[in-house]
């Protein structure tokens, strides 16, 4: 056994084998043993998933019980037990599968769970009304998309079935006649490291194995000046821009409005018509590549965009409050509703012994109709009404001046939206609170809300008293929103606005509404409408009126 | 009457295996028929758990009745030959709520166009199928040019919807089963959609069973209505009866949930209520919520009463009135439909604009 | 529903518990060799200080297994002696028992693994829950890369490197063993201080390698988690920071990466087995690494159908731990 030099720069073994060469002729055998095996794995841990997954039932069952418990044993144990047991002459080849008999278990589960989410998907269903067989499905739907994650699988998979042979053969349980990296490996240790000897001499083994000497737009259309002196939050000319690498796309352009005193506006608008980022501005809450470009929301006079991060978040929850979509798992899963309630108040210091906290928490529970008991459950065991009423409860816990209230009934039943909302408008009547209400649903704001604003393609286009605006619209684009809607009055009477909703970063010249509008004229195609008061407390963005 | 497509007394029950501990009864008793000589547009209304995914998937054969048969014309779907199978596959289309999943992100547009042309061989050349999904598009509004050869993701909500409506078109189908096709798209282009629909039974005699939880619009486009509570029927008939007027206490609690885009404020009452409670397990599936209970109605599950010759609800409240078989549901379907006028013509589809 | 997952859980041990007894029984006896008399056999021809018992012992092991009998007969006697940890004896080390020598070494491997796993798991979940936040400070996002690359490594070339650079190169560190030799155990402060000395190194190659993995998976999780609804919804409740942070996300992020402890721990014992040998550390891997050398059929049955067990009990806590972390749990059905 010689010390690294330039004839061998590993070193050698105690039998004089040079270490580098040994290297040198044992990756390839390894690889192959990887690759044999990391193969194997894949191959039947995707047709097993694929099939598992795809036709269920008893045979899925089978499957996945098979896996779950090869998972839960420790693979190199089972590999030395099939090893010992067959080890007498063992092949390279044979070494391979060895390894690769538990290496499917994970492809297997991962592909399975894979496959399960996506023919879920509406497109496995519709190529099966399209006429499709299962094989076809399997082969021409999901793989495709399935085939960068079956490469990765790949690459984890060999590399896991190298490090598996290599600690088979540090062992000495490999192909004793190969040089593999590991069988190299195990030589060395064999011969040197453990045997009694070279505890006295402690420097070989790593010198044998390691090399010496180290380890290795821009026009502005005029603000609507009104009187918002007195208005309990003023938004002026605010702007939220994404940052994409094609420039700034403006999700709310100059957005001004003012909000009274127990008031309750409406925002309406579409998708992407920028009414959620709206709110979700106001509350300074924009997420990078979003940001706030300008304006200013103020609260009582105060402008809340001048405010230090930590006086904000005060400012959150104590004088605006937020009710988060109806569709959204706004309630943290693992945690009591009493204590996502009392966490509100501990961090907005309110000093309260434990006991009155159970009392005001119970108290707001039974101020939005839910039975004091929910206050112990948690979120999973309440219906979708019981946990939008929950978030209310939430919102009003510290008599917040605003609440913003961003779809708070969508995916839920009608039924059960009547009573949330009913809910919302006596909390907060009781409160003397203004409610900005979010939304799309025309029907909901015409019951619900006093003043309506109505914003498309990031821009408020209409804001009037709701009676006029269901009345007389100002603007054709929210007279075509209102005629778009079906009534249960008599038939025939809703009617489509043709053409798309425009695209955010690609924005038609002049008023953005003029490719659907009937009534554009020249004007519109290139000068864009400020938002000017028509007449007494209607307002529009529009070049007819 | 010949039916075309039937669900005869199925009753669908989820659970209840060897090795799970309780069962739920998706769909109670559930009897449906579309006159093959007479198109028509039925709407089936209801809220979450009222089982009209259920019966959607039950009538396209995707799932198999616990008790009951689906039968298209006369023959049991789960006993089909494979011939007959592939032809009940052409007949009947589906267009589903989510306008987003129904693409695989993996092709463009065309594929899910091209797929049954070739499948079900539609056209004898490459020509003749870019024609025939070209005059689809047409059909739907939207120009083929701006539309194939795209990837799902260049498109819009409402577009995708339109281009599954042209799927659905491409197969001349004799019933599409719409399954909440515009709840998933902005309410400006949801008439655009619905206008196509309509258009398709008025044009080409398809009937169409819209599935929905919105009055409104199942209103608008169809001739009947099936209002379904906690699966099973709650009243069923002519649609301007039963929006009208409504009997049973659901459909009114349903009509007066609906926030109307009007200026009359009726809708919200002083008195908020507290979280309703739970069904009961046997009776009426409404009892728990409903004004009028009985005792009666916790204990039996009411029968449907035949109202009117077009019309029949399943509540005691009119137990004078005939009883009519789940089976016969049928004769209140097509009644209406001779006792009103085709609704869908008075809905003009919109186009979009070039 | 909580006996009733306890229930299934516990059905499951018991079910890998027999599997692995099973295959145990059975593999060796499919190269169609008598196991005992082939591995005696063997041992003798070796020769060496065995041999004067081997006639004793093989009369021994067939009366005791009763070879002669059908195989179910000797299936059934097998499962007895399992059941109750009897393995016989070590053919090497006659006539000290399996037991006796798994016993010995079991101290040595628990407290390496068990300190290093708890380690390990706490300190890169740390790490990863401040890798993925904003808030934490900017410096900490240097720590990807090296995080990456141990990852990357397998436990026993991490060994092998620490143990040139502290133990060859710079003879800081023992290289070899539990303690030197020559060292009387014995519950002083010198021997303590010489066994930790010792454990230094296997137990920072393990620990380095698995906070690297565990950081990964956790940051993750935490970039997902700070995605959801309740987080957004926190905020706009105006909690502080640390609230969110705490009780929202890491609280959240936590139970996919208590699940992977659970799938990792025969990972982990696997790499950890190895560091054993390479360091000669006397713990049961080096001890199942003489045995496979030395052919020692029953000490290895023993060793490997005692880790099975030893494994099965941790998930088993594990399992039963879950549900008081995620209230879900009890509803689901796995």
């Amino acid at each position: 056994m010689r010390a690294p030099s330039a004839a061998h720069p590993f070193g050698t073994d105690r039998q004089g084998r040079d270490l580098f060469a040994a290297m040198v002729a044992g990756t390839p055998l390894t690889l192959r043993i990887g690759f044999i095996a990391g193969f194997l794995g894949v191959g039947i841990g995707a047709m097993l998933g694929f099939v598992s997954a795809y036709y269920r039932g008893t045979l899925d069952a089978v499957i996945r019980g098979v896996v779950d418990i090869g998972l839960t044993v420790p693979g190199l144990l089972v590999l030395i037990i099939i090893a010992v047991s067959l080890r007498r002459g063992l092949t390279v080849d044979q070494m391979a599968i060895i390894v690769a008999s538990l290496a499917w278990l994970n492809p297997a589960r991962t592909i399975r769970a894979q496959v399960l989410s996506m023919r879920e998907r509406g497109y496995v269903e519709v190529a099966r009304l399209s006429g499709m067989s299962g094989p076809e499905i399997i082969v021409k739907e999901l793989m495709p998309n399935l085939l960068p994650y079956l490469a990765a699988t790949l690459v984890n998979s060999v590399s896991a079935a190298i490090l598996a042979s290599i600690g088979l053969e540090v062992l000495g349980l490999g192909p004793i006649d190969s040089p593999t990296l590991g069988m190299t490996l195990y030589w060395v240790n064999f011969n040197a490291a453990l045997s009694r000897a070279d505890r006295d001499h402690p420097g070989r083994l790593s010198r044998s194995l390691l090399p010496h000497g180290g380890p290795g737009r821009d026009r502005q259309p005029q603000a609507a000046e009104s009187d918002l002196t007195t208005d309990v939050l003023s938004v002026r000319d605010l702007c939220v821009h994404y940052d994409t690498p094609l420039g700034a796309v403006k999700a709310a352009d100059h957005v001004t409005f003012g909000l009274r005193a127990g008031e309750r506006l409406g925002i309406a608008g579409e998708s992407g018509s920028g009414k959620s980022t709206m709110a979700l501005a106001i509350l300074r809450m924009i997420k990078p590549p979003g940001r706030i470009a300008a304006g200013e929301v103020k609260l009582d006079g105060v402008d809340l965009m001048t405010l230090s991060d930590e006086e904000m978040r005060r400012v959150r929850l104590d004088r605006i409050a937020l009710i988060p979509q109806g569709s959204m798992n706004a309630l943290n899963p693992v945690i009591r509703i009493k204590e996502q309630i009392a966490d509100a108040l501990r961090d907005h210091r309110v000093r309260m012994s434990a006991r009155e906290t159970e009392t005001r928490v119970r108290e707001l529970l039974e101020s939005v109709g839910l039975r004091a008991e929910v206050a112990d459950m948690f979120p999973h065991e309440l219906s979708g009404g019981m946990k939008q009423r929950a978030c209310i409860a939430i919102a009003i816990s510290l008599s917040p001046r605003v609440i913003i209230a961003d779809e708070p009934t969508s995916a839920l039943d009608v039924v059960v939206q009547k009573q949330v909302m009913e809910t919302l408008a006596r909390v907060q009547e009781n409160l003397g609170a203004s409610v900005i209400l979010v939304g799309h649903d025309m029907g909901l704001m015409a019951q619900f809300v006093d003043r309506l604003g109505v914003m498309y393609a990031g821009k408020l286009i209409e804001v009037s008293p709701v009676r006029e605006i269901f009345t007389r619209p100002l603007h054709p684009y929210t007279r075509m929103l209102i005629a778009s809607l079906p009534s249960l009055e008599q038939k025939g009477t809703f009617r489509g606005i043709p053409g798309l909703i425009p695209l955010l970063r690609d924005l038609p010249p002049g008023c953005a509404f003029h490719p659907r509008c009937p009534q554009a004229f020249d004007r519109c195609l290139t000068e864009e409408p400020a938002l000017l008061e028509k007449h007494p407390g209607g307002w529009a963005a529009c070049h007819l009126t | 009457m010949r039916t075309l497509l039937e669900a005869r007394s199925v009753t669908k029950v989820f659970g209840g295996g060897v090795f799970e501990r309780s069962s739920t009864v998706a769909l109670e008793n559930f009897s449906l028929a579309i006159d093959a000589d007479r198109p028509s547009i039925i709407a089936v209304v209801g809220e979450s758990g009222s089982g009209k995914t259920t019966l959607a998937r039950l009538l396209l054969g995707l799932t198999a009745p616990t008790s009951g048969h689906v039968l298209y014309e006369g023959q049991d779907l789960q006993q089909m030959s494979r011939e007959r199978r592939r032809k009940f596959r052409r007949d009947i289309q589906v267009i589903f709520q989510d306008p987003y999943g129904v693409y695989n992100p993996f092709y463009r547009v065309d594929h899910v166009l091209a797929t049954p042309v070739a499948k079900f061989g539609l056209a004898r050349s490459r020509a003749a199928a870019r024609t025939l999904i070209d005059e689809v598009l047409r059909d739907v509004g939207l120009r083929p040019e701006e539309t194939l050869g795209r990837f799902p993701h260049q498109l819009s909500g409402g577009q995708r919807q339109r281009v599954m409506v042209a799927r659905a078109l491409l197969l001349r189908p004799r019933v599409i089963l719409a399954d909440e096709p515009v709840s998933m798209v902005d309410a400006s282009l949801r008439a655009t959609i619905l206008g196509s629909l309509s258009a398709m039974h008025r044009e080409r005699g398809i009937s169409i069973i819209y599935i929905t939880h919105d009055l409104a619009t199942a209103y608008q486009i169809s001739d009947t209505i099936v209002v379904l509570y906690g699966g099973a029927v709650a009243e069923v008939g002519d649609v301007e009866l039963v929006v009208k007027q409504p009997q049973h206490p659901y459909t009114r609690l349903l009509l007066s949930s609906i926030p109307l885009a009007t200026t009359a404020r009726t809708w919200m009452s002083e008195f908020a209520t507290v979280a309703s409670s739970a069904d009961t397990e046997t009776g009426c599936k409404f009892a728990a919520r409903c004004p009028s209970v009985e005792k009666v109605c916790r204990e039996t599950a009411p029968p449907l009463f035949k109202t009117h010759a077009a019309r029949a609800v399943a509540c005691y409240l009119y137990r004078d009135a005939p009883t009519l078989d789940a089976d016969a549901i049928g004769s209140v379907l097509t009644a209406s439909a001779a006792a009103s006028p085709p609704a869908s013509q008075t809905i003009q589809p919109t186009r979009s604009r070039p | 529903m909580r006996a009733d997952y306890l229930a299934r859980r516990v059905g499951v041990f018991v079910l890998i518990v027999w599997l692995a007894a099973t295959l145990n029984f059975f593999l060796p006896r499919l190269s169609g060799q008598d196991p005992v008399r082939a591995t005696l056999l063997q041992q003798a021809s070796l020769g060496g200080h065995v041999q004067m018992g081997l006639e004793a012992m093989v009369k021994e092991y067939e009366g005791r297994f009763g070879l002669d009998k059908p195989l179910w007969r000797q299936y059934v006697t097998y499962l007895g002696d399992v059941s109750r940890f009897n393995f016989n004896y070590s053919i090497s080390n006659y006539p000290r028992t399996v037991n006796e020598i798994i016993a010995e070494a079991i101290p040595w491997t628990v407290v390496l693994l068990g300190t290093t796993t708890i380690l390990s798991f706490t300190i890169g979940t740390l790490l990863g829950a401040l890798l993925a936040w904003p808030g934490a400070p900017r410096w900490m996002r240097l720590l990807m890369p090296p995080l990456w690359a141990l990852h990357a490594i397998p436990f026993f070339l991490l060994g092998l490197i620490l143990m040139y650079v502290f133990a060859f190169r710079f003879q800081l560190l023992p290289m070899f063993g539990g303690y030197s030799p020559g060292a009387f155990p014995a519950l002083t402060l010198r021997f303590v201080g010489d066994v930790l000395a010792h454990a230094i190194l296997p137990a920072l190659s393990i620990v380095l390698v698995a906070t690297g993995g565990w950081a990964l998976g956790m940051r993750g999780m935490m970039v997902t988690t700070m995605g959801e609804d309740y987080v957004t919804f926190a905020e706009a409740k105006g909690l502080t920071r640390l609230t969110i942070f705490l009780r929202y996300c890491v609280r959240n992020a936590i139970l996919p990466q208590t699940t992977a402890l659970a799938l990792a721990l025969g990972n982990i014992l696997s790499g950890a087995v190895l560091v054993e040998v390479i360091f000669g550390f006397p713990g049961v891997g080096t001890i199942l690494f003489h045995a496979i050398r030395e052919n020692d059929h029953f000490l290895i049955q023993g060793i490997v159908f005692t880790v099975i067990v030893a494994l099965g009990v941790a998930t088993l806590i594990l399992d039963v731990v879950y549900p008081l972390l995620d209230p879900r749990i009890s509803y689901r059905r796995t």
